[in-house]
Formats: structure tokens, C-alpha cells, sequence
């Protein structure tokens, strides 16, 4: 059975402190991967930011536009004049949404080489899921198709250095974006190369099991980021 | 990201949390999920009060609700801001801004807890009064214990930081926390109606008269008899 496997998967919290995807970084990744990839995940986190971000507006708009129309001493009385005015100010808080949606999406454009990061990161934390399931499995087979567990340790290493690659790149990309430098620092291409090449050592035969192909996947995650931070 | 997660983790660990905010430990994060929690749950409380008498009073309280403590934190934000600054503190406006959304959190989240007991009341009694009183004492509590929830708050942030002159801090605090009860009161009698008079039509607003004060004092001899 592997321990540590709990620590592996990649949090938003940890993307927040070690990749410093803050709040802004967060919402127009989601808003590049939902719009332009049509990813149904950010899709849906999109909707929800829409429709709360709809809700929010009018629940700060509504009461203080309504006390200042009753204090200018316009306030209607009639049932269908209040539902007017309120439907002038739903018109209102959608005026607004909708430029901050333009704004967002023209912000969007300038952050894919982050949003094709996480993409990795989704797909590393999805790899991370199938080590906790066969761990899980491993348990209750117990010794019946003999001891996993040093193939399971290889993918446990291959995973960790995987996920101080992702970091460390998302970090990089993500300062790059924000201050518009063209230029990649040598060290975070050393350390991709060289955790690569740790990688591909530990994987020296096909894959033929489960814990094989798992561990062929945390190496092409590893693989593509490289590829990536050499493209861009 | 899981906000009603992160609200939970924050109630079975407040010291933790204080920890994180002092040292600005996902400060973003927090705002967002602090935000999503009270103002879902004080939008359902809104509907709940406000279904007592008509559907369009439900939906409008489920808007002037939330809007209310939203408002007045709004509101008394930049004075709690600027007397911090001016007694010597070093925090940002982030900071304090998480740990009084936090605050209408605690509160919100109460508010939340007490919607099964309002609903029961709703159902089996038929006294508009007794209604409007038992939700003047459920508003009241949830205030007060977020209220201290953000003195102890603030008096643990104080405790570990380099300020000189901690009693003088607490008082200004103390200040301030009358200052955020009286906007706020006066606040929801300018919003007013969010439970809607049995009898009488849908109302968005009622005509400015007397105060809150005045008014609960009115309702309460009203419910005694006595007048």
C-alpha cells in the first residue's frame, strides 16, 4: 500500500501559494478555456460566475437605486411602473456584466500558454485519481497478484517530480503574462530537462501494468510541459 | 473550488484561519468563497421570511436581505479602514475586508441554520406579530455573535501584532462595531418591508417614518396588549 498519495494531487490552493494563480490569473483562465476550448468543466464553473455575478450586481444596485428614485421623490406607485423600473435596472446589471465579459474575454487571449498549463494540471490530477483508485484496490487484492508496491513508488516519485515541474512552469508563465517578458528564465528549463530526464530514466521498459501506464502518463504530462516552455 | 468547503473549514478552525489571514495566505480565495456563502444563505432567508406573505415579497427580499449586510459592510468598510490605519496598523484593506465578510459569514450561516425553526413558526402560527418578533430576536442573536465574532477577531490580531496601545485599539474597535450596528439598523428600516404586512398589497418600499427603534417597541407592546 503507498502512503502520501493524499499529498500529490495539485489544489487551487496550492496553484494559488506555489504557482501564484491568484483570482484574476483563475477567472480568465476559466473564461479562455470555456470560451475558446468550449471545456464543458470551466463551461459550467463559467455559468455559475455569470449567473452569481448577476445576482451580486443586482443585490447591490437594486436597493440603492430604488432609495435614491424614492428620495428624488420619483418612486412609483403602480405595480407595473415598479416592474418596469426594476427591469431597467436587471437591464442595467446585465449592461454591466456584459463589458466586463468583453473585457475578460480580450484579457483572456494574452494567458493561453497558462490555460494549456493547467490543462496538464487537470490531466496530472487525473492520473493522481487512478493511483488512489489502484492503491485503493491494492489494498483488498492484497498479495494475490504479488507486491505492487515498488512499481507503485516509481509512479509515486515520477508524480511528485511531475508536480514540482507543473508548478514551477505555471509560476514562471504566469509572471511572464503579467509582466509581459518575452524571455524564459534558463534555470526553469534546466530544472524541466533535468526532471525529465529522471523521469525517463525510471521508465525504462514498456508499460505492461497498470502502475506502467501511469507511469508512462506522469511522463508524457512531463514531456509536454517541456515541449511547451520551449515552444512558446 | 468548494465554497461552502472552505466556510466549513473556516468555522472548525478559526485560529488557523485568523493565522492565514494575518500572514495574507489566500486572501482572493477567501473573499470569493466568503462571498458565494452569505450571500446565497441570506438570499434563501430572504425568500423564507419574505414567502410569509406574497411571492413577489419573497423574491424582493431575497435581494434586499443580502443587500442590506452587504451594503452596510460596504459602507462602514473604509471608516474601520482608516481608524486602523490612523491607531498604528499595518494591515492592507484586503484584510479587512475578508474578516468582515467572515463576520456576515458567521452570521449568514446562522441565519441559514435557523431556516427549518422560521419555517415551522411560518406554518403553525398565524400571528404576523409574533412572527415579526421571533425573526427581530433570530436577526438580533446571529448579529451579536458575529459581532463578537469579529471583536475576538480583531482582538487576536491585535494581541500578536506590534501596536502599543492595545486598549486604545479595542475602544476604537468598540467604536466602530456601534458605528457598523447603527448604519445597519438604519440601513433595514430604509429597506424595509422584507416580511410584508398581512393584508395589505406588495410593496417594495414603505414611506420613511419614525425609526426601527421606535417601531419594535411599538410592535412588542402591541404583542403584550399593552396598547
Amino acid at each position: 500500500m503507498l502512503n502520501n498519495v493524499a499529498e500529490l494531487p495539485i489544489t487551487p490552493a496550492e496553484l494559488e501559494q506555489s504557482g501564484g494563480l491568484d483570482l484574476k490569473a483563475g477567472l480568465v483562465t476559466t473564461v479562455y478555456r470555456g470560451v475558446f476550448w468550449r471545456n464543458p468543466q470551466q463551461l459550467r464553473s463559467l455559468l455559475f460566475i455569470e449567473v452569481f455575478s448577476l445576482g451580486l450586481i443586482l443585490i447591490f444596485v437594486m436597493p440603492v437605486g430604488f432609495l435614491a428614485v424614492k428620495r428624488s421623490g420619483n418612486l412609483p406607485s403602480d405595480g407595473a411602473d415598479i416592474a418596469n423600473l426594476f427591469l431597467l435596472f436587471l437591464a442595467g446589471s446585465v449592461l454591466i456584466l456584459a463589458l466586463a465579459n468583453i473585457w475578460l474575454v480580450n484579457q483572456a487571449k494574452r494567458w493561453k500558454s497558462v490555460a494549456k498549463l493547467l490543462r496538464q494540471v487537470d490531466k496530472y490530477n487525473r492520473v493522481v485519481k487512478s493511483l488512489a483508485m489502484l492503491n485503493q484496490l491494492s489494498r483488498t487484492e492484497n498479495n494475490l497478484q504479488g507486491d505492487n508496491s515498488l512499481e507503485g513508488e516509481k509512479v509515486l516519485g515520477a508524480l511528485r517530480v511531475t508536480k514540482n515541474s507543473l508548478l514551477q512552469a505555471i509560476k514562471i508563465e504566469i509572471i511572464r503574462t503579467k509582466q509581459g517578458v518575452m524571455a524564459r528564465p534558463d534555470e526553469l528549463m534546466v530544472t524541466l530537462e533535468n526532471n525529465l530526464t529522471s523521469l525517463v530514466a525510471g521508465e525504462l521498459d514498456p508499460p505492461t501494468d497498470q502502475y506502467g501506464y501511469l507511469l508512462d502518463e506522469a511522463l508524457q504530462i512531463a514531456m509536454s510541459v517541456e515541449q511547451q516552455m520551449r515552444d512558446l | 473550488m468548494n465554497h461552502f468547503a472552505s466556510l466549513m473549514s473556516f468555522l472548525r478552525d478559526r485560529k488557523a484561519f485568523l493565522t492565514e489571514v494575518e500572514k495574507e495566505i489566500g486572501l482572493d480565495r477567501k473573499i470569493v468563497s466568503l462571498l458565494v456563502c452569505s450571500a446565497s444563505f441570506l438570499a434563501l432567508y430572504g425568500l423564507v421570511i419574505g414567502a410569509s406573505s406574497h411571492w413577489l415579497q419573497a423574491i424582493s427580499s431575497a435581494i434586499k436581505l443580502p443587500g442590506l449586510y452587504l451594503i452596510t459592510l460596504l459602507v462602514c468598510l473604509p471608516s474601520l479602514y482608516i481608524f486602523e490605519v490612523v491607531t498604528g496598523s499595518q494591515r492592507n484593506f484586503r484584510q479587512y475586508l475578508v474578516l468582515l465578510l467572515a463576520t456576515t459569514s458567521v452570521i449568514s450561516v446562522m441565519l441559514l441554520a435557523f431556516v427549518p425553526v422560521v419555517l415551522f413558526f411560518l406554518l403553525s402560527v398565524n400571528d404576523y406579530n409574533f412572527f415579526k418578533l421571533l425573526n427581530v430576536v433570530i436577526f438580533a442573536l446571529t448579529g451579536v455573535i458575529g459581532v463578537q465574532f469579529f471583536y475576538q477577531s480583531m482582538k487576536s490580531l491585535h494581541s500578536h501584532s506590534q501596536d502599543t496601545d492595545k486598549s486604545r485599539n479595542l475602544k476604537v474597535v468598540q467604536a466602530w462595531l456601534f458605528l457598523y450596528g447603527f448604519v445597519g439598523s438604519q440601513l433595514g428600516w430604509s429597506l424595509r418591508p422584507f416580511f410584508g404586512t398581512p393584508g395589505k398589497d406588495f410593496a417594495l418600499f414603505r414611506p420613511l417614518e419614525s425609526n426601527f427603534y421606535v417601531h419594535i417597541f411599538k410592535t412588542l407592546t402591541h404583542a403584550l396588549g399593552l396598547n
